[in-house]
Protein backbone atom coordinates (compact mmCIF):
# COMPACT_ATOMS: atom_id res chain seq x y z
CA UNK A 1 0.00 0.00 0.00
CA UNK A 2 0.95 3.62 -0.95
CA UNK A 3 2.65 5.50 2.97
CA UNK A 4 -0.23 7.91 2.11
CA UNK A 5 -2.89 5.35 2.13
CA UNK A 6 -1.42 3.79 5.07
CA UNK A 7 -1.00 7.23 6.66
CA UNK A 8 -4.54 7.78 6.34
CA UNK A 9 -5.29 3.72 7.61
CA UNK A 10 -3.96 4.89 10.79
CA UNK A 11 -5.62 8.00 11.41
CA UNK A 12 -9.34 5.67 11.07
CA UNK A 13 -7.97 3.20 13.47
CA UNK A 14 -6.45 5.51 15.77
CA UNK A 15 -9.72 7.57 16.24
CA UNK A 16 -11.91 4.51 15.90
CA UNK A 17 -10.12 3.04 19.05
CA UNK A 18 -10.15 6.80 20.98
CA UNK A 19 -13.83 7.64 20.14
CA UNK A 20 -14.67 3.60 21.57
CA UNK A 21 -12.50 4.29 24.14
CA UNK A 22 -14.52 7.40 24.86
CA UNK A 23 -17.64 5.62 24.72
CA UNK A 24 -16.23 3.02 27.48
CA UNK A 25 -15.22 5.75 29.91
CA UNK A 26 -18.56 7.91 29.25
CA UNK A 27 -16.61 10.72 27.75
CA UNK A 28 -16.17 10.92 23.95
CA UNK A 29 -15.33 14.68 24.35
CA UNK A 30 -11.85 12.74 25.88
CA UNK A 31 -12.10 10.34 23.43
CA UNK A 32 -12.03 12.31 20.72
CA UNK A 33 -8.22 14.02 20.46
CA UNK A 34 -7.19 10.93 22.55
CA UNK A 35 -8.31 9.09 19.15
CA UNK A 36 -6.59 11.88 16.95
CA UNK A 37 -3.22 11.77 18.79
CA UNK A 38 -3.63 7.96 18.59
CA UNK A 39 -4.09 8.13 15.15
CA UNK A 40 -1.23 10.47 13.98
CA UNK A 41 0.84 8.01 16.14
CA UNK A 42 -0.29 5.04 14.49
CA UNK A 43 -0.48 6.38 10.93
CA UNK A 44 2.99 8.01 11.01
CA UNK A 45 4.44 4.77 12.23
CA UNK A 46 2.56 3.06 9.18
CA UNK A 47 3.45 4.85 6.37
CA UNK A 48 6.86 4.95 7.81
CA UNK A 49 7.14 1.63 7.78
CA UNK A 50 5.35 1.30 4.31
CA UNK A 51 7.93 3.80 2.46
CA UNK A 52 10.84 1.97 4.24
CA UNK A 53 9.51 -1.32 2.92
CA UNK A 54 8.70 -0.05 -0.65
CA UNK B 1 18.90 8.18 -0.34
CA UNK B 2 17.06 4.43 -0.23
CA UNK B 3 18.77 1.69 0.01
CA UNK B 4 17.47 -1.81 -1.15
CA UNK B 5 18.05 -4.62 0.97
CA UNK B 6 17.27 -8.21 -1.23
CA UNK B 7 17.38 -10.60 1.54
CA UNK B 8 14.75 -8.14 4.17
CA UNK B 9 12.90 -7.55 1.32
CA UNK B 10 12.38 -11.29 0.58
CA UNK B 11 11.56 -11.93 4.08
CA UNK B 12 8.99 -9.74 4.73
CA UNK B 13 6.16 -11.43 2.62
CA UNK B 14 6.60 -14.56 4.94
CA UNK B 15 6.21 -12.37 8.25
CA UNK B 16 3.08 -10.76 6.11
CA UNK B 17 1.51 -13.53 5.27
CA UNK B 18 2.43 -15.44 8.86
CA UNK B 19 0.65 -12.03 10.44
CA UNK B 20 -2.10 -12.17 8.17
CA UNK B 21 -3.07 -15.82 9.03
CA UNK B 22 -2.53 -14.97 12.97
CA UNK B 23 -4.80 -11.81 12.75
CA UNK B 24 -7.25 -13.70 10.31
CA UNK B 25 -7.51 -16.71 12.68
CA UNK B 26 -7.95 -14.34 15.88
CA UNK B 27 -10.54 -12.63 14.19
CA UNK B 28 -12.45 -15.56 13.12
CA UNK B 29 -12.47 -17.11 16.25
CA UNK B 30 -13.18 -13.81 18.34
CA UNK B 31 -16.25 -13.61 15.44
CA UNK B 32 -17.39 -17.05 15.77
CA UNK B 33 -17.12 -16.01 19.74
CA UNK B 34 -19.21 -13.12 20.27
CA UNK B 35 -21.83 -14.36 17.57
CA UNK B 36 -22.61 -17.84 19.12
CA UNK B 37 -22.80 -16.27 22.86
CA UNK B 38 -24.59 -13.37 21.36
CA UNK B 39 -22.43 -10.62 23.05
CA UNK B 40 -23.26 -6.87 22.42
CA UNK B 41 -20.81 -6.23 19.43
CA UNK B 42 -20.41 -2.76 20.81
CA UNK B 43 -19.86 -3.24 24.38
CA UNK B 44 -16.77 -5.72 23.13
CA UNK B 45 -15.68 -2.89 20.68
CA UNK B 46 -15.24 -0.38 23.80
CA UNK B 47 -13.77 -3.54 25.75
CA UNK B 48 -10.96 -3.76 22.69
CA UNK B 49 -10.64 -0.35 22.52
CA UNK B 50 -10.11 0.48 26.00
CA UNK B 51 -7.33 -2.65 26.15
CA UNK B 52 -5.70 -1.57 23.15
CA UNK B 53 -4.88 1.75 24.44
CA UNK B 54 -4.02 0.63 28.02
CA UNK B 55 -1.16 -1.71 26.32
CA UNK B 56 0.02 0.90 24.09
CA UNK B 57 0.00 3.96 25.58
CA UNK B 58 1.85 2.57 28.34
CA UNK B 59 4.16 0.95 26.20
CA UNK B 60 5.27 3.38 23.61
CA UNK B 61 7.09 5.94 25.93
CA UNK B 62 9.66 2.66 26.71
CA UNK B 63 10.00 2.22 22.98
CA UNK B 64 10.71 5.86 21.92
CA UNK B 65 13.05 5.82 25.13
CA UNK B 66 15.14 2.60 24.01
CA UNK B 67 14.96 3.91 20.93
CA UNK B 68 16.64 7.12 21.37
CA UNK B 69 19.13 5.51 23.77
CA UNK B 70 20.05 3.22 20.76
CA UNK B 71 20.37 5.77 18.23
CA UNK B 72 22.82 7.70 21.07
CA UNK B 73 24.74 4.36 22.04
CA UNK B 74 24.82 3.69 18.16
CA UNK B 75 26.31 6.68 17.44
CA UNK B 76 28.87 8.13 20.45
CA UNK B 77 30.40 4.78 21.69
CA UNK B 78 33.48 2.90 19.62
CA UNK B 79 33.01 -0.97 19.74
CA UNK B 80 36.82 -0.84 19.36
CA UNK B 81 36.44 0.70 23.08
CA UNK B 82 34.68 -2.06 24.56
CA UNK B 83 36.34 -4.98 22.79
CA UNK B 84 39.38 -4.18 24.62
CA UNK B 85 37.72 -5.16 27.65
CA UNK B 86 36.90 -8.96 26.77
CA UNK B 87 37.08 -12.18 28.75
CA UNK B 88 40.28 -14.75 27.76
CA UNK B 89 37.95 -18.02 29.53
CA UNK B 90 34.71 -19.34 27.82
CA UNK B 91 32.55 -19.03 30.64
CA UNK B 92 33.65 -15.74 31.04
CA UNK B 93 33.52 -14.76 28.22
CA UNK B 94 29.88 -16.24 27.58
CA UNK B 95 29.27 -13.86 31.87
CA UNK B 96 30.75 -10.98 29.38
CA UNK B 97 28.36 -11.24 26.87
CA UNK B 98 25.31 -11.56 28.92
CA UNK B 99 26.28 -8.10 30.26
CA UNK B 100 27.67 -6.47 26.89
CA UNK B 101 23.56 -5.48 27.10
CA UNK B 102 24.00 -3.21 29.57
CA UNK B 103 26.74 -1.16 27.03
CA UNK B 104 24.70 -1.84 23.87
CA UNK B 105 21.15 -2.01 24.94
CA UNK B 106 19.27 -3.05 22.06
CA UNK B 107 15.98 -5.14 21.56
CA UNK B 108 16.05 -8.46 20.02
CA UNK B 109 15.67 -6.95 16.23
CA UNK B 110 18.85 -5.12 17.28
CA UNK B 111 20.92 -7.28 18.00
CA UNK B 112 21.16 -9.21 15.15
CA UNK B 113 23.23 -7.17 13.09
CA UNK B 114 24.84 -5.69 16.05
CA UNK B 115 26.14 -9.34 17.23
CA UNK B 116 27.40 -9.98 13.68
CA UNK B 117 29.75 -6.55 13.51
CA UNK B 118 31.22 -7.30 16.43
CA UNK B 119 31.95 -11.15 15.22
CA UNK B 120 33.48 -9.42 12.39
CA UNK B 121 35.37 -7.04 14.94
CA UNK B 122 36.93 -10.28 16.03
CA UNK B 123 34.31 -10.72 19.62
CA UNK B 124 34.55 -14.85 20.99
CA UNK B 125 31.51 -16.93 19.59
CA UNK B 126 30.33 -17.69 23.28
CA UNK B 127 30.73 -14.22 23.85
CA UNK B 128 28.17 -12.71 20.93
CA UNK B 129 25.71 -15.79 21.22
CA UNK B 130 25.55 -14.85 24.89
CA UNK B 131 24.81 -11.17 24.01
CA UNK B 132 23.00 -11.93 21.22
CA UNK B 133 20.67 -14.60 24.06
CA UNK B 134 20.52 -12.03 26.31
CA UNK B 135 21.06 -8.61 25.42
CA UNK B 136 17.31 -8.02 24.66
CA UNK B 137 16.82 -8.33 28.16
CA UNK B 138 20.29 -7.26 29.30
CA UNK B 139 19.66 -3.48 29.36
CA UNK B 140 18.36 -0.31 32.04
CA UNK B 141 15.17 0.22 29.17
CA UNK B 142 13.95 -3.75 29.75
CA UNK B 143 14.91 -3.55 33.53
CA UNK B 144 12.72 -0.37 34.27
CA UNK B 145 9.83 -1.55 32.26
CA UNK B 146 9.99 -5.13 34.11
CA UNK B 147 9.96 -3.19 37.40
CA UNK B 148 7.29 -0.82 36.28
CA UNK B 149 5.15 -3.67 35.21
CA UNK B 150 6.12 -5.93 37.90
CA UNK B 151 7.94 -4.53 40.61
CA UNK B 152 10.93 -5.78 42.34
CA UNK B 153 10.18 -9.26 43.01
CA UNK B 154 9.99 -12.59 41.59
CA UNK B 155 9.10 -11.93 38.64
CA UNK B 156 12.00 -9.48 37.60
CA UNK B 157 14.76 -11.60 39.66
CA UNK B 158 13.62 -14.83 38.11
CA UNK B 159 13.67 -13.13 34.91
CA UNK B 160 17.24 -12.17 34.78
CA UNK B 161 18.64 -14.72 36.28
CA UNK B 162 16.89 -17.25 34.08
CA UNK B 163 18.04 -15.30 30.98
CA UNK B 164 21.70 -15.17 32.15
CA UNK B 165 21.31 -19.09 32.95
CA UNK B 166 19.81 -20.03 29.13
CA UNK B 167 22.35 -17.14 27.42
CA UNK B 168 25.41 -18.78 29.48
CA UNK B 169 24.65 -22.33 28.95
CA UNK B 170 23.97 -21.75 25.37
CA UNK B 171 26.53 -19.77 24.73
CA UNK B 172 28.78 -22.19 26.21
CA UNK B 173 27.35 -25.41 24.49
CA UNK B 174 27.64 -23.49 21.01
CA UNK B 175 31.16 -22.05 21.87
CA UNK B 176 32.73 -25.39 22.91
CA UNK B 177 31.24 -28.09 19.66
CA UNK B 178 31.03 -25.53 16.86
CA UNK B 179 33.34 -24.36 14.80
CA UNK B 180 33.50 -20.33 14.75
CA UNK B 181 34.39 -20.71 10.85
CA UNK B 182 31.22 -22.67 10.28
CA UNK B 183 29.15 -20.42 12.45
CA UNK B 184 28.29 -17.30 10.45
CA UNK B 185 26.88 -17.56 6.58
CA UNK B 186 29.60 -16.94 4.15
CA UNK B 187 27.49 -14.54 2.36
CA UNK B 188 27.20 -12.29 5.94
CA UNK B 189 30.69 -11.60 5.67
CA UNK B 190 30.32 -9.37 2.98
CA UNK B 191 26.12 -8.44 3.39
CA UNK B 192 24.38 -5.15 3.76
CA UNK B 193 22.63 -4.47 7.52
CA UNK B 194 19.58 -5.83 8.44
CA UNK B 195 16.90 -4.17 9.50
CA UNK B 196 18.03 -0.81 12.11
CA UNK B 197 21.10 -0.09 9.61
CA UNK B 198 20.22 1.31 6.75
CA UNK B 199 20.67 4.39 7.88
CA UNK B 200 23.81 3.92 9.49
CA UNK B 201 26.98 5.83 7.77
CA UNK B 202 29.91 7.21 8.69
CA UNK B 203 30.07 8.94 11.93
CA UNK B 204 33.46 9.37 12.97
CA UNK B 205 34.75 12.71 11.75
CA UNK B 206 31.30 14.61 12.26
CA UNK B 207 30.56 17.58 14.98
CA UNK B 208 28.59 17.02 18.45
CA UNK B 209 25.87 18.94 16.79
CA UNK B 210 25.82 16.82 13.40
CA UNK B 211 26.11 13.53 15.85
CA UNK B 212 23.25 14.17 18.14
CA UNK B 213 21.31 14.83 15.03
CA UNK B 214 22.53 11.37 13.55
CA UNK B 215 21.56 9.53 16.95
CA UNK B 216 17.76 11.22 16.70
CA UNK B 217 17.74 9.56 13.18
CA UNK B 218 18.88 6.75 14.04
CA UNK B 219 16.05 6.58 17.26
CA UNK B 220 13.47 7.74 14.88
CA UNK B 221 14.25 4.60 12.48
CA UNK B 222 14.62 2.61 15.11
CA UNK B 223 11.15 3.57 16.52
CA UNK B 224 9.01 3.35 13.34
CA UNK B 225 10.66 0.37 12.79
CA UNK B 226 9.39 -1.35 16.25
CA UNK B 227 6.36 0.76 16.29
CA UNK B 228 4.64 -1.47 13.88
CA UNK B 229 5.40 -4.06 15.92
CA UNK B 230 4.07 -2.93 19.03
CA UNK B 231 0.86 -1.63 16.90
CA UNK B 232 0.70 -5.58 15.97
CA UNK B 233 1.15 -7.13 19.27
CA UNK B 234 -1.02 -4.64 21.45
CA UNK B 235 -3.47 -5.02 18.54
CA UNK B 236 -3.10 -9.41 19.03
CA UNK B 237 -2.95 -9.14 22.90
CA UNK B 238 -6.32 -6.89 23.13
CA UNK B 239 -8.19 -8.96 20.90
CA UNK B 240 -7.04 -12.30 22.67
CA UNK B 241 -7.98 -10.36 26.03
CA UNK B 242 -11.17 -9.61 24.50
CA UNK B 243 -12.47 -12.18 22.77
CA UNK B 244 -10.81 -15.29 23.74
CA UNK B 245 -12.66 -16.72 27.02
CA UNK B 246 -10.55 -16.68 30.00
CA UNK B 247 -11.94 -20.37 30.52
CA UNK B 248 -10.42 -21.56 27.47
CA UNK B 249 -7.12 -19.66 28.05
CA UNK B 250 -6.83 -21.54 31.50
CA UNK B 251 -7.84 -24.88 30.09
CA UNK B 252 -5.03 -24.32 27.54
CA UNK B 253 -2.59 -22.96 30.18
CA UNK B 254 -3.45 -25.34 32.80
CA UNK B 255 -0.70 -27.61 34.17
CA UNK B 256 2.78 -26.86 34.96
CA UNK B 257 3.89 -27.55 31.95
CA UNK B 258 1.25 -26.97 29.48
CA UNK B 259 1.23 -23.17 30.97
CA UNK B 260 4.73 -22.88 30.02
CA UNK B 261 4.62 -24.76 26.39
CA UNK B 262 1.37 -22.43 25.63
CA UNK B 263 3.32 -19.39 26.92
CA UNK B 264 6.34 -19.82 25.15
CA UNK B 265 4.82 -20.57 21.86
CA UNK B 266 2.64 -17.28 22.43
CA UNK B 267 6.00 -15.16 22.89
CA UNK B 268 7.18 -16.70 19.79
CA UNK B 269 4.25 -15.56 17.83
CA UNK B 270 3.57 -12.86 19.13
CA UNK B 271 7.05 -11.55 18.27
CA UNK B 272 6.71 -8.23 20.61
CA UNK B 273 9.91 -6.08 21.35
CA UNK B 274 11.56 -6.72 24.90
CA UNK B 275 10.94 -3.60 25.70
CA UNK B 276 7.39 -3.20 26.40
CA UNK B 277 6.68 -7.60 26.69
CA UNK B 278 6.29 -7.12 30.13
CA UNK B 279 3.23 -5.18 29.91
CA UNK B 280 2.09 -7.71 27.50
CA UNK B 281 2.76 -10.48 29.83
CA UNK B 282 1.44 -8.57 33.02
CA UNK B 283 -2.19 -8.98 30.87
CA UNK B 284 -1.67 -12.55 32.27
CA UNK B 285 -1.12 -12.94 35.42
CA UNK B 286 -4.14 -13.82 36.65
CA UNK B 287 -4.88 -16.30 34.10
CA UNK B 288 -0.93 -18.53 34.02
CA UNK B 289 1.29 -19.58 36.41
CA UNK B 290 4.50 -17.53 37.87
CA UNK B 291 6.79 -20.99 35.80
CA UNK B 292 4.91 -19.85 32.51
CA UNK B 293 5.62 -16.09 32.90
CA UNK B 294 8.97 -15.83 33.39
CA UNK B 295 9.37 -18.12 30.65
CA UNK B 296 7.42 -16.03 28.58
CA UNK B 297 9.62 -13.34 29.47
CA UNK B 298 12.92 -14.94 29.38
CA UNK B 299 12.63 -16.95 25.73
CA UNK B 300 10.23 -14.12 24.09
CA UNK B 301 13.54 -11.43 24.27
CA UNK B 302 15.80 -14.39 22.77
CA UNK B 303 13.92 -15.83 19.84
CA UNK B 304 10.98 -14.89 17.97
CA UNK B 305 9.43 -14.88 14.47
CA UNK B 306 11.26 -12.00 13.43
CA UNK B 307 14.90 -12.41 15.19
CA UNK B 308 14.60 -16.18 13.95
CA UNK B 309 13.91 -14.74 10.47
CA UNK B 310 16.76 -12.39 11.02
CA UNK B 311 19.29 -15.42 12.62
CA UNK B 312 18.73 -17.02 8.99
CA UNK B 313 20.35 -14.01 7.61
CA UNK B 314 23.45 -14.32 9.21
CA UNK B 315 24.17 -17.66 10.87
CA UNK B 316 24.35 -21.10 9.13
CA UNK B 317 21.24 -22.80 9.42
CA UNK B 318 22.35 -25.67 11.74
CA UNK B 319 23.17 -22.95 14.27
CA UNK B 320 19.93 -21.61 13.65
CA UNK B 321 18.50 -23.91 15.01
CA UNK B 322 20.80 -24.23 17.94
CA UNK B 323 19.62 -21.11 18.59
CA UNK B 324 15.67 -21.85 18.66
CA UNK B 325 15.89 -25.10 20.60
CA UNK B 326 17.86 -24.67 23.33
CA UNK B 327 16.29 -21.56 25.28
CA UNK B 328 13.34 -23.08 24.02
CA UNK B 329 14.37 -26.37 25.93
CA UNK B 330 15.73 -24.82 28.72
CA UNK B 331 13.29 -21.99 29.25
CA UNK B 332 10.67 -25.15 29.17
CA UNK B 333 12.33 -26.85 31.48
CA UNK B 334 13.20 -23.88 34.19
CA UNK B 335 9.53 -22.52 33.59
CA UNK B 336 8.23 -25.97 34.94
CA UNK B 337 11.08 -26.33 37.43
CA UNK B 338 9.31 -23.15 38.93
CA UNK B 339 6.04 -24.26 38.79
CA UNK B 340 6.81 -27.38 40.57
CA UNK B 341 9.39 -25.25 43.13
CA UNK B 342 6.24 -22.96 43.99
CA UNK B 343 3.45 -25.40 44.29
CA UNK B 344 1.96 -25.68 41.28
Amino acid sequence: MQPNLLFAVGIVIGLAVGVLFGFSIGNVTLGMPTGVMLGLLIGLIMSKSGSDQT
Amino acid sequence: MRIDHPRTASLLPIKRVIFVLLAASVLSAALYQALRAGDDLYLTATVFATRFLGIFIEAVPFLLLGSLTSGLIETFVKTDDVLRFLPRSRLGAALGGTLLGLVFPVCECGVVPVTRRLFRKGLPLSMGVAFLLAAPFMNPIVFASTYIAFGFGGVLIGRALLTVLVAVIVATVIGSFADPREVLKPSSEKAGEDCHDHHHHPIGGLGLRAKLFSAVQIGADDFFEMGRFLILGSGLAALLQTFVPQDSLLALGSGPIMSVLFMQILAFLLSVCSTVDSFLALAFVNTFSTGAIISFLSFGPMVDIKSTLMFTGVFRRKIVFYLVLLPFVLNLLAGVLINVALGY
